[in-house]
């Protein structure tokens, strides 16, 4: 027989567990709610060369390529809002990176920026990115 | 508890003006037009700082006199631990609640700490701290969830939430005190210098030396368990714990301490002497007024509230990028822009910003110019370093005549103070400290040297500004503009000195006139300085239509990011670029680089299938060219407004044959360069002299004392620098620094020095014709043995006679660069790599002279000699006198 002090102790794990149950599967789905992937255009054919700042992403042009990288810092998450001499610049805690591959030039970051799949019209050389 | 009372209380009230769908904006209006919110968001700031400060020191008087273990149950002390985490968190959501761009900041790297965590940390994230942009999470658990349970947690360890009255009015005297002297800080959104709360800043610091963050966030819950263990260990562990938790708070410190004064722009590490030094204010003084705001007044800049642009409304003049409604005032120029009082939002403001002393902090703001400024900086107008190491060289204080240095960087030496009182003024980072166009007299204004314009409503409101009386009440409403509108002008307050360049160009020589000398006379000019210049020549490409920066881009104008040494390094632009039979390079406009884009689009130039010339040197595009029929056809767009002109090939006489390949356009095309014969410079150490460098009028001057500058035609000499041919190019050279230097009146036992530089000539007087052949090859001052009579005998010997005397220090006419048919093995130049002609050239040069002194230029025998002129000589008549050297 259980006795009523292990019932009860039972019954209130049983019910933290469930609400933590409740808590993750909540929060689970919350955050596939609330990130849907925004979709964003640009006219890729009118940006000259270079390195362009946007709100979520980093649009890097060069003659040869075009690649979007996030402008999430890989080492704590921070906004990288500056370009100096070809290269992206966290203002936090001073992460460079190499604006043309994205690879760390300098840390603490470890990890080079992630980049952005794009698709791109053929016809009128906007490309579209979802983030 | 009296300040956590006080936190709560003013906390609860804050909710009225507070909104969470737009917190930015919300805090913004209410601190500049509702003191009574930004009074209480103050009371708020500060109680939650004190009640923070004496939190910790509580902790640390609890464990100093090991009073913990008067706790026995661990379900007790594990909950005051767990008190820890929801102070901090408490604390750090109220500062990310005010949503400037230091809290955005941290919001993200709160947000990427606590999702690091394995399993809860999205679930912590999410319950706590929110995504990215809604603050709606964080809002309601800090205002309610860690406030109750931080209000549940001292309840049971202080037992009662009683509080001496004494105590709490003495609390809130203080506070509110505070409170009206000092503002809770509110930064921009976007600022280059993002720094926690104070008592992150050593975490921050941490975090830049730590790659992985999950380390710190597991070192944060190791730190917490070590205080859990404190109580329930041995004696001897808890000791060694308290003395471990000493050496980190010291540590810590010491990071909180570099983070705050050895940090600056981008976590960059920064030593207080030095020039872009900046330390972020510890308190923002606070004025609060009840009276003077008008909240009818306010103004919504981009999601903020901006006082200045209350009062200033209405002000137009401006270019579209630089309008007011895009930018406000703050932007550019600094100011407190969270408040309506007058005195409090021009405190520390820029009355001039794009001074280089607050370019960085105003064009170069994150989101404006960030990337132009460090180059301007850099680049050869800020450093003059030309200027600098030559001087350096001929005092015989560096060894490296192209030496890479700056202006700021020239001491109090020989040589340091004649640059300040002869040179020192010329460089962009001399600050322009008037209000209105950049005076004659006035050089430099960092970024405003070239793109402040005045016009007429400009200039008309600047005289009723300084006309106005302290008791006008009406505000200037025109304000001038900050464009690409850069005309000559704008050059010549300093390219109207030494070389001259900009005067040179539409056509005028300086004389040693007086005004009064030049009255009512024409073909004279009598510059704002006084000085008096005579019509000659202008440069082809001026009467064309063409400004300097037709040719001169961004990219030579406020540098490329390089430091250079001198002029033709930077300088990547050269003549065949533009007159080529075909683009030598060339590239479509739209895929150019971002600022020449940008350039093209303010200048409002076609883009659609446009091809634009890129300079052979550096690739950098001339954003005004047009390159088409394949490349045959070159043109450049006028930038002065004034139409389209085809840049046309080089002729035939350019490009055929091997005896001028060596030849650079300006050693032919240059119809005159001002030159001098020589100077003399002495120290004057009680006479009134100005450091142009400070400004400032100082006793004992450096004096020059010059001849009449003549306007000629160039010396020639080698570039050898120039690679577009192996053995260097011909190139145009004027008198750098024939000059004698009175070192020992500066100071005693030195001697007097000599030297008898040639500089490279730039004169920016280029002609459709070419100079003829005999104003080179029998002309002595072009070969560079200075003016006299050269003359050819007929039995074959040249002989020079010298218009001038010998000098006593190298036995060379006073004006000349080398002797006649000799060499010079010294340092000529005021380059390396540039020289006079060496013997073999100079007899080349005369032979040529030779067949000259008999044939006409235009003879079928000359032109052929251009074509291969050893052929012409094998093939003489027997008639032909040959030189005799």
């Amino acid at each position: 027989m259980i006795s009523r002090k292990i019932f009860l102790r039972l019954l209130i794990t049983g019910t933290v567990a469930a609400f933590v149950a409740l808590w993750s599967i909540m929060t689970g789905k919350n955050k596939m709610l609330r990130e849907q992937p925004v979709v964003s255009k640009i006219n890729a054919a009118k940006l000259g060369t270079g390195i362009f700042l946007f709100d979520k992403y980093i649009v890097v042009k060069s003659a040869a390529s075009l690649k979007v990288f996030s402008n999430k810092c890989t080492h704590a998450g921070c906004r990288i809002n500056q370009e100096i001499d070809g290269q992206l610049v966290c203002p936090c805690h001073g992460s460079r990176y190499d604006a043309a591959t994205g690879k760390v030039l300098q840390g603490p970051a470890g990890l080079p920026l992630s980049l952005i799949p794009f698709s791109t019209d053929a016809k009128t050389g906007e490309i579209t990115i979802k983030i | 508890m009296a300040s956590i009372i006080l936190c709560a209380v003013s906390g609860a009230l804050l909710v009225v003006p507070y909104n969470v769908s737009s917190p930015y904006l919300s805090v913004t209006s209410f601190i500049t037009a509702n003191p009574s919110a930004s009074l209480l968001r103050n009371i708020h700031y500060w109680s939650a700082q004190l009640f923070l400060i004496l939190t910790l020191v509580h902790i640390f008087d609890h464990l100093s006199k090991g009073t913990e273990s008067n706790i026995k149950k661990k379900s007790v002390w594990f909950r005051l631990t767990l008190s820890i985490i929801f102070t901090l968190y408490v604390m750090l959501s109220g500062f990310i609640l005010k949503a400037d761009g230091d809290s955005l900041q941290a919001h993200r790297i709160l947000s990427s700490l606590v999702s690091s965590l394995p399993w809860i940390g999205p679930m912590l994230q999410q319950t706590f701290i929110g995504s990215e942009g809604n603050f709606q999470v964080l809002y309601l658990q800090h205002a309610a969830t860690a406030t109750v349970i931080l209000f549940v947690i001292i309840m049971e360890h202080a037992r009662s939430l009683k509080v001496n009255l004494r105590t709490l009015l003495f609390t809130i005297g203080i506070i509110t005190i505070i409170s009206f002297l000092f503002r809770a800080p509110i930064n921009a959104l976007n600022s280059p210098v993002m720094k926690g709360p104070w008592y992150f800043v050593g975490l921050q610091e941490t975090l830049h030396w730590v790659s992985n963050p999950l380390l710190i966030t597991i070192g944060l819950i190791l730190l917490l368990l070590l205080i859990y263990l404190i109580p329930w260990v041995k004696p001897l562990y808890s000791r060694i714990i308290k003395q471990f938790f000493v050496v980190m708070i010291i540590l810590y410190a010491l990071l909180t301490v570099n983070g705050f004064f050895f940090r600056g722009p981008m976590w960059q590490w920064q030593w207080p002497w030095e020039e872009d030094y900046k330390l972020q204010p510890l308190v923002h003084l606070e004025k609060i007024n009840f009276s003077a705001a008008d909240t009818a007044q306010l103004t919504i800049i981009q999601g903020h509230a901006e006082g200045c642009v209350s009062c200033h409304k209405g002000m137009s003049g401006f270019s579209d990028a630089h309008k007011p409604e895009f930018i406000g005032c703050f932007s550019c120029h600094g100011g407190d822009p969270l408040t309506l009082d007058k005195t409090k939002a021009h405190s520390s403001m820029f009355p001039v910003p794009g001074n280089l002393s607050n370019a960085s902090e105003a064009c170069g703001n994150v989101g404006c110019h960030p990337g132009i400024v460090p180059r301007v900086k850099i680049s050869l107008m800020s450093t003059l370093s030309g200027i600098v190491s030559v001087d350096k060289w001929v005092f015989g204080e560096t060894d490296d005549i192209n030496l890479a240095t700056h202006i700021n960087d020239i001491g109090h030496t020989a040589s340091g103070q004649h640059l300040r009182n002869l040179c020192a003024g010329c460089h962009l980072g001399n600050e322009k400290t008037n209000t209105g166009p950049a005076e004659w007299l006035e050089r430099g204004g960092g970024c405003l040297a070239c793109h402040l314009t005045y016009d007429k409503k400009a200039l008309t409101t600047l005289d009723q500004v300084k006309r106005r009386q302290k008791s006008d009440t009406a505000l200037p409403m025109f304000h001038p503009a900050l464009d690409l509108n850069i005309t000559n002008d704008k050059c010549k307050s300093c390219h109207s000195r030494s070389g001259r360049i900009s005067m040179n160009y539409e056509g005028w020589h300086e004389t040693e006139l007086k005004p009064e000398n030049v009255v009512g006379k024409d073909n004279y000019q009598v510059l704002p300085d006084k000085r008096v210049f005579v019509k000659m020549p202008a440069d082809i490409h001026h009467e064309r239509g063409m400004i300097c920066i037709d040719c001169h881009g961004s990219y030579e104008l406020m540098g490329d990011g390089k430091l250079y040494s001198h002029k033709e390094e930077a300088v990547k632009v050269q003549c065949s670029d533009c007159h080529a039979p075909k683009a030598i390079k060339q590239k479509s406009i739209t895929g150019v680089d971002q600022e020449t884009q940008l350039i093209s689009w303010l200048r409002k130039f076609q883009t659609e299938g446009i091809q634009v010339v890129l300079t052979q040197k550096g690739e950098i595009p001339l954003v005004n060219t047009i390159v088409e029929e394949h490349g045959s056809r070159l043109s450049m767009i006028k930038k002065s407004g004034s139409g389209i002109t085809i840049m046309k090939p080089p002729a035939k006489a350019c490009t055929e044959g091997k005896a001028h390949a060596r030849l650079s356009c300006e050693a032919c095309h240059t119809s005159w360069a001002p030159q001098c014969i020589g100077c003399h410079n002495s120290y004057d150490s009680k006479a009134k002299g100005f450091d142009m460098l400070t400004n400032k009028v100082e006793k004992g001057t450096w004096v020059e004392y010059s001849t009449e500058g003549l306007a000629e035609l160039p010396v020639l000499g080698i570039n050898a620098t120039d690679k577009s041919k192996k053995s260097g190019m011909v190139s145009t050279f004027t008198p750098g620094m024939i000059l004698t230097i009175d070192k020992g009146s500066f100071s005693k036992g030195e001697k007097t020095v000599f030297h008898r530089l040639y500089a490279p000539s730039s004169a920016h007087t280029t002609q459709r014709e070419g100079r003829s052949c005999k104003s080179c090859h029998n002309d002595p001052l072009a070969i560079g043995y200075g003016r006299g009579k050269l003359s050819y005998s007929t039995d074959g010997k040249w002989t020079f006679d010298p218009l001038f005397q010998n000098n006593k220090y190298d036995g060379l006419p006073e004006d000349s660069w080398i002797g006649f048919l000799q060499e010079r093995k010294d340092q000529a130049s005021t380059r390396k790599g540039m020289r006079p002609f060496n013997l073999a050239e100079q007899k080349r040069i005369l032979t040529a002279a030779a067949c000259l002194t008999c044939h006409d230029a235009t003879s079928g025998v000359m032109k052929r000699s251009l074509v291969d002129f050893d052929k012409v000589i094998r093939e003489r008549s027997k008639h032909c006198i040959m030189p005799v050297f």
